[in-house]
């Protein structure tokens, strides 16, 4: 019972589903598609779509079935049925146009009665020259190149229809009826249904041409009197009676009398007597079969065969249903995948590493001696740097590191807990250096739980390659990469505070600050992180013992300014290494410039240091003559300074300072070459002489250390941004105490801040 | 005959795409939840792929196999010392306590290997191979299933791929296939399937059903494309109205109708490519399409537009009405230009005699008529092409889209185009942003059999360079 009720409900939504489509029914659903490209989707079109889908059968069904079901489908379905009666109109016009043109073809051809001999050839010319022609044309078409874009334009059916549109666009003006038209001209355009429809048409106006010719005929050929007779100048006789008895075969053969060959002969020429009565019947009796034969006969059957083909065509028609508009709808009516949702039983608690690795991390342990920090790195990627990193060697003396290796796989783990587990002594603290760019799962969890179990103590979790994560465009999934490895990390029992970020190929001051602490070296061992106040004060502290020994205003000599450079330098001695490397390219080059020193022939040397400086200035910086004098000197100076600290020598015993002047020279004008390719400008490069100059080479220096272990690019825009512009009277030159004080306070006001935005994601 | 349903579980470590792949695979962009984040997909859920009208290919999500060296210690601890095949204690392992709690999510992802004819195994080729991915594929080679490796993200420039493939022979794993969740490859996809094949010869019939699918669905798809793309081009060639050259005001009203017309027809044109590609306009920029919400950040009229693609505004300028509009100060046709389009001036003297009759008036009435010039209509199909390509790889292979390669400058001259291109001028009635309210004829768009064929031609000539 309810099985019944409901299949006659859904027999009534779907628009009486068990009917096959056929040919209307595609055409009202090529109709919704032109309403639908010009008004977009229809309203309710979502209830329709259900229908479709529910359809079943291929997509051209699902199409149809709910273009029937559409709200608009009623309208669209009047506007489809007026279009086609104005089209029927126009045709029914032509058709009587067609009729009364034949008679009068036909009243023409045969002229008044009893003048002269009517022209038989002639007569037959006339009402049949021209539509043989066309006749002759259209199969041509058919055969060559039977496209229903050639018929619409090249037959008169074409043109009937492109009338009876135009009509019906005129009579009717609303969107519907030019969906309607559009959808009509698509199909049409398509396939043999237009071509057939324009075939029908075309023959169906010859027809009634012929019709109506025939009619006059036979009607004047009853009623009058008419004598024929055929003319000609240069054929034979003999041709005409072989054309006559051949055109007349066929009407012979269907019963009707035709002329004789004596009939024939004797008809020629204006000299035809009054006598041959039965000639005339025999010579009317050709003209009409041969208007029936040739005419209204080939056009009876050439109109039944284009409507049966059009018949045949519409039960063949389908939608293209790979035009975009079906294409789209596809996807509603014909859902490609089938949801078989959750397989198995659902996911419950799954049973996550925290739980027994909590259980582990609380065993009871017996008490070891403490012994090296050890390191180990955890499924990490490729190291640009390979294994162990490099930490500043202020932070941990290399020696004392125990390198537990890479736990890549199964072996590794139990190598490192066994190892850890039998040493006799226990590390005091162990560094798991994992990498951002994997993602953290429950092995690794289960990994780090078992390192704090047979630990005792939590590990210090280090989280590194973020910069490589964020290389891949995943810069916003950084964020959420630490957070998972800090969920997972504390659900193995790792303290929150033992997890830190730290790219290993970029160490900070800062960064190695906080792991020290973590390794329990304490702030102390340390100098603080930031140092450029203590910089600035040491700048400004030597200026005023400068100006107070040199009343000449000659500025200071070379040794007392590299004297202030050893000073700055060294209160950045922590990450000696990071900065040598900044002024010497490699450690080994600075040891050798070490060596070579007290000998005095290192006047190229200081020249690179000095241009690697200049290369870091900012190019407004570098289009300054003092400032690439002022990055020279840094350069050459601190490479010096850091020889100094390096293997400690008197400074001012070096017998470097002769050649210092033309070696810093050196270096400006090679940052002078970069400076004009720049702007074209060519500032002259000099050695620092005066207090300013000193006094701006030494800030330099002291922002190069304290933004090392930054990329290049990096330090030269925290540079660009903290020096200030120079204003053009020169007052505010740093050359006293007080001036020099005030411009390195705007310094370091503008370092911080650059320093801020630096380090705003 | 019948066809065999085909049971695929994809398998793999966690956050290496398995979800990925398998909406790739489905055309299913609703399926499960995709994230960067780790085990986010907690349960196996199935999708049925209907080839045909019938369910014949099942594809299982499973959760990561994240702790596959804890699996695989427990694994042999089951073993103990007694000789047994892989598969026995595999599923002695799935019987066990173990099996509901530690290793839960494991053996999800096992049984369904278990009850599938074949294993997808997703690999982030980014990551090094390491011993939590030797395990994964010692265990999966334990349960006695055809397995083939899915290389993800190739694409990236991170990618170890043949590191992966040397790993993958060495544990006998031959049948790789390559497949890129996030630059979407057509020919990969194809070629995963032939590797399925190789492997099962009982679903023979199966994956070949498939693979025809596919293939016709992708032809059917670029075909589609093509065809809006030539009726976009077509709407705006054909697209013309009459402005009075006297009345400044009214003329200047006019070009704007017509430019919000055309530039309403090129959103609507992008619209219904994302429509089709199956894209959502607020995805676009995350997939790396060149547009972004749907819109193309320049405006079609603007001259940086022109400036982005190299071309260079033709008469425009020399008109002085506005970028990208032309007028038509010459005889019905032959200011566009060269011989060709003086065939197809005669062409629409036949065809359309009405038409042209109407163009006399409109002139003898002091009237002209203004029409989109050749820059912006190449302006609009190089945009589109564009927009196509990304759309088939699903975004992100185009990072620089809107630069034009030398043989694309050499596709601006295209003869065969521009002869299509040039017969819609003198067509009007092929455009459908003739008529409404703000035309000058408001007659109803009487559609023409003819544009019909033209369309059909210009996407034929389209079709190849969409590839």
């Amino acid at each position: 019972m309810d099985k019944s009720v409901h299949d006659s409900d859904s027999l009534a939504d779907a628009g009486s589903p068990g009917k096959r489509i056929d040919f209307s029914d595609r055409l009202l659903a090529e109709t919704v598609r032109s309403a639908e490209a010009v008004a977009g989707i229809s309203p309710a079109a979502d209830e329709a779509a259900g229908i479709g889908q529910s359809a079943g059968g291929d997509l051209e069904n699902r199409i149809v079935r709910r273009a029937a079901a559409l709200s608009i489908a009623g309208n669209l379905k009047d506007a489809l049925h007026q279009v086609g009666t104005a089209t029927v109109l126009v045709i029914l016009a032509g058709v009587v146009l067609s009729l009364v043109a034949g008679a009068a073809a036909a009243s023409a051809a045969l002229g008044a009665a009893g003048g002269e001999p009517v022209n038989v050839f002639w007569v037959l010319g006339s009402l049949l020259g021209v539509q043989t022609l066309l006749l002759l044309a259209w199969i041509a078409v058919m055969f060559i190149r039977p496209a229903a874009s050639t018929l619409s334009v090249a037959s008169l059916g074409g043109i009937a229809m492109s009338l009876g549109r135009r009509a019906a666009g005129w009579l009717h003006r609303g969107r519907s009826h030019a969906a309607a038209i559009e959808a009509t001209v698509s199909v049409q355009a398509r396939g043999p249904i237009g071509r057939w429809t324009f075939s029908a048409v075309s023959h169906g106006l010859w027809l009634a041409f012929n019709i109506g010719a025939l009619a006059l005929l036979v009607t004047l050929l009853t009623v009058r009197q008419y004598t024929f007779s055929w003319e000609t100048t240069i054929l034979t006789s003999d041709s005409y009676v072989s054309l006559t008895r051949g055109l007349g075969w066929m009407p012979r053969v269907m019963g009707v009398n035709t002329p004789d060959e004596e009939q024939i002969r004797a008809t020629r020429g204006p000299g035809l007597t009054e006598a041959m009565s039965d000639a005339s019947e025999a010579w009317s009796g050709f003209l009409v079969g041969c208007m029936v034969m040739y005419g209204f006969g080939p056009r009876l059957l050439l109109l039944g065969l284009s409507l049966g083909e059009r018949r045949a065509a519409g039960r063949r028609f389908r939608l293209d249903t790979t035009r975009p508009e079906y294409l789209r709808l596809a996807a509603i009516l014909m859902p490609a995948t089938e949801s078989l949702g959750v397989v198995g039983e659902p996911a419950g608690d799954v049973g996550s590493a925290s739980a027994d690795g909590g259980k582990r991390a609380t065993r009871g342990r017996e008490a070891r001696p403490n012994g090296p920090p050890a390191i180990l790195g955890l499924e990490l990627p490729q190291m640009p740097d390979g294994w162990p990193p490099r930490f500043p060697s202020t932070l941990t003396e290399a020696a004392r590191w125990q390198d537990l290796g890479l736990a890549d796989g199964r072996d590794d783990r139990v190598r490192i807990l066994r190892h850890l587990a039998e040493s006799p002594t226990e590390p005091e603290a162990l560094i798991v250096v994992c990498a951002l760019t994997t993602t953290p799962d429950r092995g690794v969890g289960a990994f780090l739980s078992d390192l704090a179990a047979s630990l005792g103590r939590s590990p210090i979790v280090l989280l590194t390659a973020g910069e490589s994560l964020r290389r891949r465009g995943d810069g916003d999934e950084l964020t959420q990469r630490v957070a998972d490895w800090r969920i997972a990390a504390a659900e193995a029992g790792i303290d929150p505070e033992r997890i830190i970020e730290l790219d290993l190929d970029h160490v900070t001051d800062v960064s190695s600050a906080r792991l020290a602490t973590l390794l329990g070296e304490g702030d102390e061992s340390l100098p603080p992180a930031r140092r450029i106040e203590a910089a600035f004060d040491l700048i400004v502290r030597h200026l005023e013992r400068w100006s107070s020994s040199e009343s000449t205003g000659a500025g200071p000599s070379a040794v007392k300014q590299a004297e202030l450079h050893r000073e700055v330098t060294a209160l950045y001695r922590g990450e000696e290494s990071a900065w040598r490397n900044l002024l010497h390219g490699s450690a080994e080059a600075a040891g050798e410039f070490a060596q070579r020193l007290k000998s005095g022939e290192v006047g190229e040397q200081l020249k690179a240091g000095g241009a690697r400086v200049v290369s870091l200035l900012p190019p407004r910086l570098k289009s300054s003559a003092r400032w690439l004098a002022a990055g020279a000197t840094a350069g050459a100076l601190g490479c010096v300074a850091a020889a100094a600290l390096l293997s400690p020598v008197a400074i001012g015993s070096l017998p470097i300072w002769a050649g210092l002047g033309a070696a810093i020279a050196g270096a400006a004008s090679i940052g002078r070459g970069d400076a004009k390719s720049a702007d074209g400008s060519e500032p002259t490069p000099a050695p620092a002489c005066g207090f300013a100059d000193a006094v701006r080479a030494a800030t330099l220096l002291a922002l190069l250390l304290e933004t090392q272990g930054r990329g290049e690019a990096a330090i030269s825009r925290i540079l660009d941004a903290s020096i200030p512009e120079e204003s053009a009277e020169g007052a505010e030159d740093p050359d006293t105490s007080q001036s020099a004080r005030a411009w390195l306070d705007e310094v370091r006001h503008r370092f911080d801040l650059a320093l801020a935005r630096e380090a705003a994601p | 005959m019948s066809r065999p349903v085909l049971r695929v579980a994809v398998v793999g470590h966690t956050n290496t795409g398995k979800t990925s792949l398998l909406r790739t695979l489905t055309r299913d962009e609703e399926f499960g939840e995709v994230s960067p984040r780790p085990a986010v997909t907690r349960e196996v859920s199935g999708t049925s792929l209907i080839i045909d009208g019938e369910p014949l290919v099942e594809l299982y999500d499973t959760p990561g196999l994240e702790d596959s060296i804890g699996l695989l210690d427990h694994l042999d601890d089951l073993r103990g010392d007694r000789r047994a095949d892989g598969i026995e204690y595999i599923g002695r392992f799935l019987e066990s306590e173990e099996a509901r709690s530690r290793f839960a999510q494991e053996a999800k992802a096992l049984r369904q290997v278990l009850a599938c004819d074949v294993a997808l195994y997703a690999i982030d080729v980014r990551d090094r191979v390491l011993g939590k991915h030797r395990d994964e594929l010692e265990i999966l080679g334990r349960c006695a299933k055809p397995v083939v490796p899915v290389l993800n993200f190739i694409a990236s420039e991170d990618a170890q791929t043949s590191l992966w493939r040397e790993h993958l022979s060495r544990v006998n794993m031959h049948a790789v296939a390559e497949f890129d969740t996030v630059v979407y490859n057509d020919q990969d996809e194809q070629r995963l399937y032939e590797k399925m094949r190789t492997l099962l010869d009982s679903h023979r019939e199966t994956i070949d059903a498939l693979t025809r699918l596919r293939r016709r669905q992708r032809e059917e798809l670029i075909d589609a494309s093509a065809r809006l793309l030539a009726e976009l081009l077509i709407d705006a060639a054909a697209f013309v109205m009459s402005v009075p050259l006297a009345d400044r005001q009214r003329a200047a009203e006019t070009v704007e109708a017509m430019k919000r017309k055309v530039r309403d027809r090129e959103q609507r044109c992008v619209r219904e490519l994302l429509e089709l590609h199956r894209f959502r306009p607020e995805d676009c920029e995350a997939q790396g399409l060149p547009v972004t919400d749907g819109r193309w950040g320049l405006d079609l009229f603007s001259p940086e537009a022109m400036k982005q693609l190299g071309l260079k505004s033709g008469g425009a300028a020399a008109a002085g009405a506005a970028v990208g509009l032309t007028l038509d100060v010459m005889l019905a046709g032959l200011s566009l230009g060269t011989g060709t389009a003086i065939g197809a001036a005669i062409g629409a003297l036949i065809g359309s005699g009405r038409m042209h009759g109407r163009r006399l008036l409109d002139r003898a009435m002091g009237m002209t008529e203004l029409r989109c010039d050749d820059a912006t209509l190449s302006l609009l199909r190089v945009r589109q092409t564009a927009l196509i390509r990304a759309l088939l790889r699903r975004g992100h292979a185009t990072q620089d889209p809107m630069r034009l390669e030398a043989g694309e400058k050499a596709a601006l001259s295209d003869r065969s185009l521009s002869v299509v291109l040039r017969e819609a001028r003198v067509h009007p009635a092929w455009s459908r942003l003739s008529a409404g309210p703000v035309a000058t004829h408001p007659s109803p768009h009487l559609p023409e059999t003819t544009r019909e064929g033209a369309v059909n031609r210009l996407a034929r000539l389209l079709r190849p360079k969409l590839r």
